[in-house]
């Protein structure tokens, strides 16, 4: 069965977000810091329309996270547009008309609204019904292959106590933020047990995967 | 002389489970070299009072530290001192500077080790930090004492210095940035 995937950047203690999150700066204070080691990397220049960058240990690091993906779940504020209804002239994402995914997106969402035909294979479905459901439909969008789970922190938390997590990437990145959104919070007094699987050394980062046994 | 914090932490960022509970940090294997290594260069540990009664409580005192392999003197910072402690306890009610710099002197050209959340948070505080050795378990544990501290506190940048994989552990050595 496919796999539902998750990456993330996370400071060596515990945070994916410093303090002060808001809609302009959703990653707070400091939280750019946890995103550095990727900006210089080819590959996700290349992604971003931009020429040029490096490629190091990281690389192959970034390629695996897009490889073999079918659909993505995201949460409504990874969504972006602010809390509540969708309103007359309603938020198309934070990516543009043509968005990096390539893929069918599934948002979660208490606010029903038609799905977005976007530039690039990318098409944006809002799903009222739980995470179970998104999960489902993104599987069947996936035909077969993986689904990445994009975030934010709070959905990941929520797929993780359900059990619905197969793996998880996280990048440690060796600055203590203090304070901020930690990512295991609240993960309950049995949280699942997970299996290392490997470990990759990058410049000023390390990359952690994990599998959940079923 | 450097001041290590040395400890096997979990993934959610916890040096001891709910009830203080340490028996998850022996399911995984033994750590590369590194601890060893961390071990060797450690002259005297400063540890705080909630080691101290988990010590006292498993192993009538120091004798559970390196698997009983480590010889040297532990600085337990605390302000009420316990009768009949293991002779290799000393208790020290100054603050963090004074148990420092005692356990420095013990230690002589070997390191200080730190053991223990709240004295790693208030060493960091103090500038008194200059290693974090981590030996990081795969389990989740949901609550109990985190390595860093609950409470808010400042930025602190940190430079690895190495990273290891062991049977089950990943190793990470890192040099705190001043």
């Amino acid at each position: 069965m496919s796999k539902l995937r998750f990456f993330i950047s996370m400071s060596l203690d515990g945070f994916v977000a410093g303090p002060n999150q808001s809609a302009k700066d959703p990653l707070g204070d400091g939280g750019m810091q946890l995103h550095e080691w990727i900006f210089p990397l080819a590959v996700w220049r290349k992604d971003h329309g931009e020429e040029g960058g490096e490629t190091n240990a990281s690389t192959p690091v970034m390629e695996r996270r897009t490889a073999d993906i079918g659909a993505v779940v995201m949460g409504r504020k990874m969504f972006g547009g602010g809390p509540g209804p969708w309103g007359e002239d309603p938020w198309r994402g934070f990516w543009g008309e043509a968005p990096p995914f390539h893929v069918p997106v599934f948002v979660l969402t208490h606010h029903a609204r038609e799905h977005l035909e976007m530039k690039g294979g990318t098409t944006y479905n809002f799903v009222t019904d739980g995470i179970e459901a998104a999960l489902d439909q993104a599987r069947d969008a996936a035909g077969g292959k993986d689904v990445s789970l994009a975030g934010g922190a709070d959905v990941f938390r929520q797929y993780l106590v359900a059990g619905l997590v197969d793996e998880l990437d996280i990048s440690v990145v060796p600055v203590l933020l203090g304070e901020g959104e930690r990512l295991f919070e609240n993960v309950g007094s049995e949280p699942p047990q997970l299996e290392p699987v490997d470990v990759v050394d990058g410049p000023g980062v390390t990359h952690l995967r994990y599998r959940f046994p079923k | 002389v450097s001041t290590i914090s040395h400890h096997t932490m979990s993934l959610d960022g916890f040096i001891a489970g709910p009830d203080d509970s340490i028996d998850w940090a022996f399911a995984f294997g033994e750590p590369t070299s590194l601890g060893e290594e961390t071990m060797h260069r450690i002259g005297a540990i400063v540890a705080g009072r909630r080691w101290y009664e988990l010590a006292t409580a498993r192993w009538d005192g120091v004798g559970g530290i390196y698997h009983g392999e480590w010889d040297g003197r532990v600085f337990v910072l605390t302000h009420r001192e316990a009768e009949d402690a293991d002779p290799r306890i000393s208790f020290v009610s100054g603050g963090i500077e004074e148990a420092v710099g005692a356990a420095q002197e013990s230690a002589g050209d070997k390191d200080v080790g730190i053991f223990g959340g709240s004295l790693t948070r208030q060493c960091l505080d103090a500038g008194l930090l200059d290693e974090v050795v981590l030996h990081l378990a795969p389990v989740l544990l949901g609550s109990g004492v985190r390595l860093f501290g609950d409470e808010r506190a400042k930025q602190v940048e940190l430079e690895r210095v190495s990273v290891g994989e062991a049977d089950q552990l990943t190793d990470l050595r890192l040099r705190v940035r001043r």
